[in-house]
């Protein structure tokens, strides 16, 4: 607004025979529309959408996951580190690629809350670590922004959470990513304990009745494959080769691969077991997804190596 | 063009109609009452017609100010608030301009094809709820009276012939300004209407000379209810078209320049609807209303997008842009 009180004037008066204007306009004219369709108002249907790989956007859609998050990283040194096995207070680097879906809209001012949970599946304490912003240009552009994490003093096994938010979202339903991973040497029989956290701790979810025919809250079901995400974008990015399914490639099993929380139970640890072939090779992943009343809890990824 | 109807199983999708009702019988009662009350000396044939256009006056008042009470209140909001549900339109329309309570210019959307894709943690506690899908379409929101929301489909004739209830769908809307302004425009009319005419009544009656005892009193008590009758629903007849035209012009210049989208009903369109998450009580179901963001995902040459959720999932993790499918119309 200029400082000159003729200038101001002006153009209040401009802005009001503008206003009149489009009054007129709108009163006049024909607006677009038409059979079978509707017109959506730029406000709701033109929006930003920044976006990460989202683990529980992709359950929803009834896909595979990975819970070794391609859009991020944890590392040390440039090596990067899988979340379980991170030592005691010690500095690690982490990285959040940050997508946006929208061609028209750039998704400035992203906030991204980073935060650590424990190891496993369905933990509901979250930890901060830190909150960063990213500017992200219209697709294809992706912003990455880093933070550095020092592990508490305490022995622990770690998984990082990424959450996204922007004001103007388009959809948020693909803003919150899980990074869960752990590295684990080949045996004859490779095992490793996986926690499951109990979501309704102490009560079942509100209005849990008799009458409710649904799966009940406290079952939970554990589901596992080696499906792998093989990072595509644009026209090479075709779905049916991203989401194939990939069942478990060695012979495995988690035991219990189903049971029932008592109402005070916190967690459960099941035992993913893998039988790996004897001898060198290549290493294979097995994602260990859960689900407690149907719903998803989180998951975990497990790399079996198979030495040089 | 028209709006799109949800048919429910079961429920009384027009309970709206019956909350105004009341509300204009209640109307209609206390405007009696109240001439009645003021009616003094001998009642004569005045007396019957002071009653009744004392009815016809209050009945005016509680339809408009019942109407505005039943249009802010039948919403009653879910916890978790938001939520995006992904689907395809089976119909989408906007409902005529117009005054409430026959039409009100929302921006409607039958959403069919239904996936919850967020919260991914919605526990399913409905009583009847198998599914995620059945507790966002099923739960009754506090405080809205309901024990259970009823399912709505796109089949015309489903709440009468329940085996019509093939096509399962969530409603979807966004408010449009002429309807919030025209019942407000309306209670504010009508009431002001009343009181004008009231007020014109007495002044009438002063002047007239007529404001005596006896008969003059029945006649002048007459005169008043009569023109509070003919005020109330004029003034609220002008209100609330009034307050339509206003809405309808906030509403183009919100968005004078027109660069949202057209959606196309029964498009291979698969579509991330975010807004919030209700009962209507006015027609026993729950819906998304406002809906707040509306993300085409992805559109594909022909057939049921949702079949290949894949695809969808490459632009739901940024790996392809949103709306990316054939040109839409304009």
């Amino acid at each position: 607004m200029p400082n000159d009180p003729q200038m101001r004037t002006g153009l209040r008066c401009w802005a009001f025979l503008d206003w009149l204007c489009r009054v007129w306009i709108i009163i006049t004219h024909k607006r677009k529309g038409g059979d079978d369709c509707v017109y959506f108002p730029e406000r709701v249907i033109n929006r930003p959408d920044p976006c990460i790989y989202s683990q529980f956007l992709l359950m929803q859609l009834k896909q595979p996951v990975t819970w070794e998050n391609p859009d991020v990283i944890i590392s040390k040194g440039g090596a990067k580190q899988y979340t379980y096995d991170l030592t005691v207070d010690t500095q690690y680097d982490i990285a959040i690629t940050v997508h946006n879906t929208s061609l028209e809209k750039e998704a400035l001012g992203t906030k991204v809350a980073v935060r650590w949970i424990e190891f496993g599946a369905g933990a509901l304490i979250r930890h901060h670590i830190e909150d960063l912003v990213a500017n992200v240009g219209r697709y294809p552009a992706t912003a990455v922004v880093t933070t550095t994490w020092r592990t508490p003093a305490t022995p622990g096994h770690y998984c990082i959470e990424v959450q996204l938010t922007h004001p103007n979202d388009g959809n948020p339903a693909n803003n919150l990513g899980w990074n869960n991973t752990q590295v684990l040497a080949a045996h004859s029989e490779a095992t490793t304990p996986i926690r499951i956290f109990n979501r309704h701790v102490g009560a079942p979810p509100r209005e849990e009745q008799a009458v409710h025919r649904g799966p009940p809250w406290n079952l939970v079901e554990i589901e596992f494959d080696s499906y792998e995400f093989h990072d595509a974008y644009g026209d090479h990015a075709n779905g049916d080769v991203m989401f194939a399914p990939r069942p478990p490639t060695w012979p495995a099993r988690v035991e219990p691969r189903m049971f029932h929380f008592a109402p005070d139970q916190t967690y459960r640890d099941v035992e993913l077991i893998v039988d790996a072939p004897a001898g060198p090779g290549h290493p294979e992943k097995f994602n260990v997804t859960a689900l407690q009343g149907g719903v998803p809890l989180g998951g975990v990824t497990v790399t079996v190596t198979r030495g040089a | 063009m028209a709006g799109c109807d949800a048919n429910n199983l079961g429920g009384n999708s027009s309970a709206g109609f019956s909350r105004v009702a009341k509300w204009t019988a209640l109307g209609a009662t206390l405007g009696a009452i109240a001439a009645a009350l003021n009616l003094s000396g001998p009642f004569g044939w005045a007396a019957f017609f002071s009653i009744l256009a004392g009815a016809i006056a209050g009945a005016g008042v509680g339809l408009f100010v019942g109407s505005m009470i039943d249009w802010f209140g039948r919403l009653h909001e879910q916890s978790p608030r938001t939520i995006t549900m992904c689907g395809d339109a089976k119909c989408v329309g906007r409902n005529a301009f117009g005054m409430q309570p026959f039409t009100d210019g929302d921006w409607t959307m039958n959403l069919g094809t239904l996936i919850l894709c967020s919260p991914a943690d919605l526990p399913v506690t409905a009583p009847g709820a198998l599914t995620q899908v059945d507790e966002v379409r099923m739960r009754a929101a506090p405080g809205s009276g309901l024990s259970v929301a009823f399912k709505s489909f796109a089949e015309d004739g489903c709440h009468d012939d329940n085996s019509k209830c093939i096509t399962d769908i969530l409603h979807c809307e966004i408010s449009a300004r002429q309807g919030s302004f025209s019942v407000v425009g309306g209670a504010v009319g009508s009431v002001a209407g009343a009181a004008l005419g009231i007020a014109a009544g007495i002044a009438a009656c002063i002047a007239l000379g007529i404001f005596t005892f006896g008969i003059g009193a029945a006649l002048c008590l007459l005169l008043v209810a009569v023109l509070a009758a003919v005020g109330a629903w004029a003034g609220g007849a002008v209100g609330d078209a009034v307050g339509a035209f206003i809405g309808w012009v906030a509403d183009e210049l919100s968005d004078f320049d027109k660069l949202g989208k057209t959606i196309e009903a029964h498009s291979a369109c698969a579509l991330f609807i975010t807004g919030r998450w209700v009962t209507d009580i006015s027609h026993q179901h729950n819906e998304i209303h406002d809906i707040e963001a509306v993300q085409i995902g992805k559109c594909l040459p022909s057939g049921p997008p949702l079949q290949t959720r894949s695809n969808v999932a490459v632009v739901g993790i940024g790996r392809q842009p949103n709306d990316n499918g054939p040109p839409l119309l304009r």
